[in-house]
């Protein structure tokens, strides 16, 4: 089954395409990272898959083919938006007792028990808790649905080292206990590799790439040469980016199988950080979607 | 229910003061003119016969301590603008203001279903909190006012008429929801609570301008009254002292000629003119029925359509579903809203 499904999904805001022909298929059981540069469309695709934002053209189902934003929908798929927007005038407990009121299925023990773990005080009103305590409240909040689907858009953001690494623990203990799936987009691409198995890179509003991260680094090398062969080497490898320094020349290149690579020519496995940033420093690739996109698109130059 | 009371306590708590005091107030004022009515029944005078001029009038006249009720109708009738404005507008605009909609729009509920409960919660708090204040402003407050002077307390009068236990719900419903609409466009809470008091304060200012016309409509005509002075026009008055049938609402007279037709302004107002100088000149005052004579012997006839009492409460809901008519149109608009709205 496929958690979340778009088929030539595009956002058009007042003519300002946010989204743009996005066909995508992640399956269950993994937790995505989607990443992208500011305004590629992150939180567009993940507020197309919670019901927050009506696609302009193509469609997005969730679980399996169930519309996104349909009653069905809401009850297995819970949001955490981008700064964890909750009621801050209220106090932790009656925003336990809307959360409870707004879903059918929240486990209120649950919630209280994850927030006596973190020591957040049930009296204090929301607005007086610190912003990783916000962020790991509306966590909290959407865990005690019991998604099949947990959405978070850049839960990271504002949030000190210490907190991130919190609120990636919870996240990652939800995922052993309850089995659901994630996916959350984010900036911090260091922090990606530790979490996530799976990822969707976006920019300019297209998908870029997408693919469990494992394969995607297996399938990706760093080859370092002569600059004065690179021309020839480049036709042997779909290059994503290349880099010249002196008489050194650099690619980050696709191979899709075991292969030989040229005398004097050295390649070292790429890591995810070296990865996503070759993929944003190359909008031209982002015209197709996924790595096979690469090649297509490097043969046709 | 418990949504709505923690999301909206405060306004809801403003709400609640906001009863009290127009009950305290309501009650205080009540008390002042128990004593001024009690003397007039104990003079004879009873809604029922209010037609003894010399007795009741002269009374009712010595009665100079009766606070006037006015303020007390001026702050039942913003009563719904101050709902609309303080409870409606804020209901979607500081959601998406503050973007927790993110939150409450993703919640298995749903938004088109959370606001439709929360709007049916909301409206289920201040509608009794409405239909009490009309029922003590409009029908015990001002119950010796009408005793007493039957033309100053006439629940015919626009602003009695419009905060009536029935109308004053309605409108609140009407300015609740419209408030809501108006938060569902402007999407910024200040703004829309400005441009909600703005339209509900239009729209009921508006009604009461424009009632006298309301009740024309089906409006009974008859040439057997005879109003002092004869006048045509617009009367808007409450048939006292016999000038009509009893508890009924003068709406307009005009004049006809012998060919039936109505008269022109100008020809109305002469022959009104010559039938007043009757009642002077020729002891009109002691023989009533020469203007009658007058007019019957030069073929005109003298109009006055008026709204019988029995009307009063078909005029109510007439006049009161329409509004509700209208709040469930906004209702439908503000879902098409935010099932439409975007991030």
């Amino acid at each position: 089954m496929n958690v979340v499904e778009s088929f030539g999904l595009g956002v058009s805001y007042r003519g300002n395409w946010a989204l743009r022909d996005c066909t995508l298929a992640v399956p269950e059981g993994h937790i995505v990272a989607l990443v992208g540069s500011n305004g590629a469309g992150k939180t567009t695709l993940l507020h197309c898959a919670v019901g927050l934002a009506t696609p302009t053209t193509g469609e997005v189902t969730v679980l399996g083919g169930i519309g996104a934003g349909s009653p069905d929908a809401l009850e297995r798929v819970a949001f955490v938006a981008q700064d964890a927007p909750l009621y801050r005038h209220i106090t932790v407990r009656a925003m336990l007792t809307v959360a409870v009121n707004l879903n059918q299925h929240f486990d209120r023990n649950l919630a209280e028990a994850r927030l006596a773990t973190l020591d957040i005080p049930l009296d204090r009103r929301i607005g007086r808790l610190s912003g990783g305590q916000q962020a790991q409240l509306a966590l909290a909040l959407a865990l005690a649905r019991r998604p099949d689907l947990l959405v978070l858009d850049e839960p990271l953001a504002r949030l000190d080292p210490l907190a991130r690494h919190e609120v990636m623990a919870v996240v990652m203990s939800a995922v052993a206990d309850e089995g659901l799936s994630v996916i959350f987009s984010s900036h911090v691409v260091s922090e990606l590799e530790r979490v996530a198995d799976y990822l969707i890179l976006m920019s300019h509003g297209r998908i870029q790439m997408v693919g469990m991260i494992d394969d995607l680094l297996a399938n990706h090398v760093v080859l370092s040469g002569p600059a004065d062969e690179a021309e020839r080497v480049a036709e042997l490898f779909a290059v994503v980016q290349s880099q010249h320094a002196g008489r050194q020349t650099q690619f980050v290149a696709r191979i899709d199988a075991p292969m030989d690579f040229p005398k004097d020519w050295v390649a070292e496995n790429i890591s995810l950080d070296e990865l996503v940033l070759a993929y944003l420093r190359e909008p031209s690739v982002s015209a197709m979607s996924g790595p096979l996109a690469v090649s297509a698109n490097r043969a046709g130059m | 229910m418990r949504v709505a009371l923690i999301q909206h306590r405060a306004a809801l708590i403003t709400i609640f003061i906001a009863f009290v005091v127009l009950v305290i107030a309501i009650i205080i004022g009540r008390d002042a003119v128990s004593a001024s009515y009690a003397s007039y029944l104990a003079a004879g005078c009873t809604l029922a016969h209010p037609t003894n001029i010399s007795v009741c009038g002269n009374t009712a006249n010595s009665f100079a301590d009766i606070p006037s009720f006015t303020p007390l109708v001026i702050a039942l009738r913003m009563f719904p603008l101050v709902i609309g404005a303080f409870v409606g507008a804020p209901l979607v605009a500081r959601e998406m203001e503050s973007g927790t909609y993110r939150f409450a729009w993703t919640q298995g509920v749903g938004r088109t279903r959370l606001l439709l409960v929360t709007l049916a919660m909301l409206a289920l708090i201040v509608t009794p909190v409405a239909v009490v204040l009309g029922f003590l402003l409009g029908g015990w407050y001002i119950h010796p006012y009408a005793v007493i002077n039957i033309a100053v307390g006439s629940h015919w009068q626009s602003g009695l008429f419009t905060t009536t236990w029935w109308m004053t719900p309605v409108w609140t419903l009407f300015a609740l929801v419209l408030g809501t609409f108006v938060g569902a466009v402007v999407k910024r809470t200040v703004a829309a609570i400005a441009a909600t008091a703005v339209i509900v304060g239009g729209i009921l200012l508006a009604i009461g301008m424009y009632l006298p016309r309301i009740f024309g409509i089906g409006a009974v005509a008859s040439s057997r009254i005879l109003l002092n002075g004869m006048n045509s026009g617009p009367l808007n008055m409450i048939a006292s002292y016999g000038q009509g049938p009893a508890g009924s609402w003068l709406v307009r007279a005009w004049y006809t000629g012998p060919s039936g037709r109505l008269l022109s302004i100008k020809a109305a107002n002469r022959v009104s003119v010559h039938v007043n100088s009757l009642f002077e000149s020729k002891g009109g005052a002691n023989d009533p029925h020469a203007p009658t004579r007058w007019l019957a012997l030069h073929h005109y006839t003298y109009w006055v359509s008026y709204q019988p009492a029995d009307h009063f409460w078909i005029l109510q809901a007439v006049v009161g579903l329409v509004p509700l008519a209208v709040a469930a149109l906004w209702v439908l608009g503000t879902v098409r809203i935010i099932q439409h709205s975007r991030s």
